[in-house]
């Protein structure tokens, strides 16, 4: 027969027939058709009104326009095809329309950087490739292989290739691969991390490469250098494969001169490291268990010198192989001069189970299968994806609850651990120098201003001058910049807590925050997860170690401080810290509170200070040198509204008259009284009666501040506080 | 309706309108015809030369339609700024290159060098396991690295234009696929509707309508089946079979035209030409222009 479709006797009679039935079934239904015309023009012409019928009673089908020759077919419904809307091509772009950020990194294909698109803003990682036409043989084979995989990979956890442009002028050889930026890779942040994912964490990466990798096998591509290095994640918890250097198409038989010298050695497969030239789609399966030994430990799981070492390291770990359990295994290249250790039962077999002794046994087996020796026994990416681990408990966790990490692609620093190792009793003192330690006491100056405003003169000090002194942190000059001068008396502590920065988190950001989130406060990078009183915590135990570690802070003999002490009744024994008594009260040990007047008894010597600063000291009318009111808002919106608030209030109504706002307040009332009794003032104060107004004023201010700081922080009423960012 | 957005084994990218209105060459001032004829004589070039250097006939196509996608558009190569075998060359090295038959620049180069001296008679140098005495087809070393750093310059040039987009999908696989998916490749027309039909994808890669660019695989392949069964004779469904590969008969209809019509350009071609050389490089090109602008002023 000529084909199926071809026309035989028997085909012919058959249609003979059926053309036949339907000359009749035509024929009858013509009559039919003839019969209801003719009644239709009867009624038509009894009532006249056609245009009503012919609109009301459309025929269903399309009017046939020769009624002898048409052919009965029933009405077809619109058939829908497929539609190709594919991409087509234009020649590469500029480089020029992108601004190079930072450096990411540097391989042997080329340069990482990340960059902004100029006209849309978005932010990219862009891949410049390192070209030698005469070694490579005109453009690099592996870079296009990259851009044809990248391009017909389009995939959730592939990397996307937007475009490839080019460089101009000069450089107009150059070939940029413009990617989107992913902020971290596996291998990078395993290392900064200080505890490996945990269970459910590593199940959702692997189920993410699981799905790229079957992605990718089910298009025909061979990745072929799958590793931790090679895998981004983002802030999402999303998994990206990247670095498509090494992928090229295969097929089904795969081809027969592959080259051996892919996949990075730790993650190189048995059949590879045997230099088989054809091997198949589970050469990733293999990395992809290296992968998932490794998410499990944080530690390379195989990591061999050199191929000898690594094929010992594979067969310590999964067993030796043998013609059971990798039949034909000895006819590759590299097996025929293996010298196996005579097998013993003890020496065979996978040892993974003992190796990952967290595992769940549905975990070790899926290991065990993926770390085959034999490449036919590995499971595909589609088995791997529906393995018993994924549905047990843990269940793989959502990407979006996943722990964010500082990019160091982004340039985003871990915040070093802020709090200071503890000073070595009796070691030398630091050599200072020449460091200009001026700026701790701005916010002291604010403080000294606070109490000037309250009317009050030369407040008399423990003593005269002080030392250099070397201070472990540094205070942000933004910061202190915009404190708020006129923040009575108690602002003190809160001044002590926002302008002391610890050095080490001024540019850094914690666990749990990315740049993106980061930014509300302008260029400051914020480490908002820390509370303000942890801030101030940190701050003040810096303060504290700098000044053990720095000798005697204050001039002034230990009996004068002794003195000063004892005629303050200071609640501490021994010498009279004011910063130390800061710290205890922070640390809410210390019954009665810190009140920041005491800190304003202590005369500072000024000497030290910059020109700029003894305007703001001598200067106490509210306004700056340019006579413009001094602005009260906090920069970082941290003091709570109602704090500024009565702040106004307590302007308006004057230094003089200046009362507590809030008079109904309990705790402040009872505060002033035991204040009364506490203080011990010095009665050749004059000004006694305006500090007492003045203490009050300051003292409640502080208890607001860091008592609303104790309850209200933790509840995050954002919109509490004072809207200035 | 479906729509396939992503390149892969089906789709390809097409040329826009834009594209297939003008082009780089055209704008430089190449008359449209001759245009047509360099881009039909690279293309017999680069087929020859995939038979000598014993390529699989998909890469040759696929070198085929890259060279195409650089011509078309205004944004396109030019014939004034390049020489069309370097592009031809070129366009061959790199669809190899990422294959699996590879083939080093000196074998391009010395084929390509070989088949100027044969040309216009490609099929027969084509032929010839051995080349004729008479003919000088070796290049030097000195002239090998030349053309070798200029053809890894046009093999740049060449990505920047087409922006690396060297993604080809060909029609045979589908061919072969619908040929069994219609029962007929199991007959014993099977096999016979199967060459006539790879035999007409073929000479769809010679259209003058860049057929490979304003078509998807899947309608070129259903149409070298309807064409290749037409005239072997072997029954097709009565039915519309070809909206079964998401095809209209409108498309069906204009390739099968178009299809059936190449043999009439091949020969207009050939005789528009005979034994004059068609101009294949800058210098030929621009003589050619010159010989027509003064043809023109005498008459």
């Amino acid at each position: 027969m000529l084909s199926r479709w071809a026309e035989t006797a028997e085909d012919a009679a058959e249609d003979a027939r059926r053309k036949a039935e339907k000359e009749e079934k035509r024929r009858l239904k013509a009559e039919k058709q003839k019969a209801v015309d003719a009644q239709r023009a009867k009624a038509q012409q009894q009532n006249g009104h056609q245009d009503d019928r012919d609109t009301a009673e459309r025929p269903a089908k399309r009017r046939r326009l020769s009624e002898g020759t048409s052919k009965d077919t029933a009405p077809q419904a619109e058939r829908t095809l497929l539609r190709f809307n594919t991409p087509g091509w234009q020649p590469c772009r500029s480089i020029e329309r992108f601004d190079l950020l930072n450096h990411i990194e540097e391989g042997s294909y080329g340069f990482v950087s990340r960059a902004k698109e100029e006209a849309t803003g978005e932010i990219v990682a862009v891949k410049k490739l390192k070209l030698d036409p005469a070694r490579d043989g005109g453009f690099p084979v592996t870079a296009l292989r990259e851009i044809q995989c990248l391009n017909a990979a389009k995939h959730r956890h592939i990397v996307d290739l937007r475009e490839v442009v080019t460089g101009e002028g000069a450089a107009k050889e150059d070939v940029y691969l413009v990617m989107e930026f992913v902020e971290h890779d596996l291998k990078t942040l395993q290392e900064d991390m200080d505890e490996p994912f945990v269970p459910s964490e590593v199940k959702t990466l692997i189920l993410q490469l699981g799905s790229a990798v079957e992605f990718l096998h089910d298009h025909w591509i061979l990745h072929r250098d799958l590793k931790t290095s090679n895998t981004l994640m983002n802030n999402r918890g999303e998994i990206k494969i990247a670095d498509f250097g090494m992928a090229r198409y295969c097929g089904d038989p795969p081809p027969n001169n592959l080259t051996q010298l892919v996949v990075t050695l730790w993650y190189r497969s048995t059949e590879l490291l045997l230099g088989a030239t054809t091997y198949d789609s589970a050469v990733d399966m293999w990395s992809l268990g290296c992968i998932f030994g490794e998410l499990l430990t944080k530690q390379p799981l195989l990591q061999g010198k050199n191929e000898v070492d690594q094929l010992s390291k594979i067969f310590e770990l999964c067993g030796i192989p043998n013609e059971d359990i990798w039949p034909g295994f000895k006819r590759l290249p590299n097996a025929r001069t293996l010298r196996l250790p005579t097998q013993s039962k003890a020496a065979q077999g996978s040892i993974i189970r003992s190796k990952f002794p967290t595992l769940t046994n549905a975990g070790a087996s899926l290991l065990n299968s993926l770390l085959s020796l034999n490449p036919a026994e590995r499971p595909s990416a589609k088995q791997m994806l529906e393995h018993a681990y994924f549905r047990e408990d843990p269940r793989p966790k959502p990407t979006a609850m996943f722990p964010t990490f500082p990019s160091k692609a982004g340039q985003e620093k871990r915040r070093r651990q802020v709090t200071p190792n503890a000073p070595v009793r009796g070691g030398a003192a630091p050599a200072l120098g020449e460091i200009d330690y001026s700026s701790i006491f701005k916010g002291r100056e604010a403080e000294e201003k606070g109490v000037s405003r309250g009317g009050r003169g030369g407040s008399r000090g423990g003593g005269g001058g002080m030392k250099r002194n070397d201070i472990p942190f540094d205070i942000d000059p933004e910061l202190s910049e915009t404190a708020d001068r006129g923040e009575v008396g108690g602002g003190g502590k809160a001044d002590c807590a926002k302008k002391i920065w610890p050095v080490s988190t001024s540019s850094a950001q914690p666990r749990g925050f990315s740049t993106e989130t980061a930014q509300p406060f302008g260029e400051m990078i914020f480490p908002a997860p820390i509370t303000d009183d942890e801030r101030a915590m940190v701050a003040i135990e810096r303060t504290m170690n700098a000044q053990r570690r720095a000798g005697p802070f204050w001039t002034g003999s230990k009996e004068q401080w002794a003195s000063y002490d004892a005629q303050n009744n200071s609640p501490v024994d021994g010498v009279f810290n004011p910063f130390e008594n800061v710290a205890t009260y922070g640390r809410k040990n210390l019954k009665r509170p810190w009140r920041p007047a005491d800190l304003s008894r202590i005369k500072l010597d000024t000497r030290f200070f910059p020109k700029e600063l003894h305007a703001f000291i001598d200067k106490d009318d509210g306004t700056d040198e340019d006579g413009n009111p001094i602005k009260r808002q906090k920069k970082l919106g941290l003091v709570k509204k109602s704090v500024l608030d009565k702040l106004a209030k307590f302007d308006e109504e004057g230094n003089e008259d200046a009362e507590p706002v809030a008079e109904d307040d309990e705790s402040v009332k009872s505060d002033k009284d035991e204040e009364g009794e506490d203080f011990d003032r010095d009665p050749g104060d004059t000004n006694y009666e305006d500090e007492e107004d003045e203490f009050g004023g300051g003292d409640y201010n502080a208890e607001q501040y860091f008592d609303g700081g104790d309850e209200d922080f933790d509840e995050g009423g954002a919109d509490e506080y004072a809207d200035d960012g | 309706m479906a729509v396939i957005t992503e390149l892969s084994h089906l789709a390809n990218p097409l040329a826009s309108s834009t594209q297939l209105e003008t082009s780089n060459s055209q704008l430089d001032g190449v008359p449209r015809d001759l245009e047509t004829s360099i881009r039909y004589e690279t293309a017999r070039l680069l087929q020859a030369a995939g038979i000598l250097l014993r390529l699989p006939q998909e890469l040759v196509a696929q070198s085929i339609v890259i060279l195409y996608r650089f011509w078309v558009g205004p944004d396109g190569g030019s014939l004034v700024d390049h020489d069309s075998t370097d592009v031809a060359a070129a366009s061959l090295y790199l669809a190899a290159k990422p294959s699996a038959h590879a083939v080093s620049p000196s074998q391009t180069l010395q084929v390509f060098h070989y088949l100027n001296q044969t040309r216009p008679d490609y099929a027969g140098a084509a032929k010839q396991d051995v080349p004729p005495e008479d003919i000088d087809w070796h290049l030097s070393e000195g002239d090998l690295e030349t053309a070798r750093n200029r053809l890894y310059k046009v093999e740049s040039t060449m990505l920047r234009v087409l922006g690396f987009q060297t993604h080809v999908a060909l029609p045979y696989g589908l061919c072969i696929n619908y040929l069994q998916t219609l029962d007929v490749s199991s007959s014993t027309a099977g096999s016979a509707v199967a060459k006539r039909a790879f035999a007409h994808l073929n000479t769809a890669l010679f259209s003058p309508q860049l057929l490979y660019l304003t078509f998807q695989p899947s309608a070129l392949a259903t149409a070298a089946i309807y064409l290749a069964a037409r005239e072997t004779g072997a029954g097709l469904p009565e039915t519309e079979w070809w909206e079964v590969f998401d095809v209209d008969r409108e498309d069906l209809g204009f390739l099968v035209v178009a299809l059936t019509s190449v043999e009439g350009f091949a020969t207009e071609e050939k005789q528009r030409w005979g034994q004059r050389k068609v101009p294949l490089s800058v210098e030929e090109l621009q003589a050619e222009m010159e010989r027509r602008t003064m043809l023109e002023n005498g008459q």
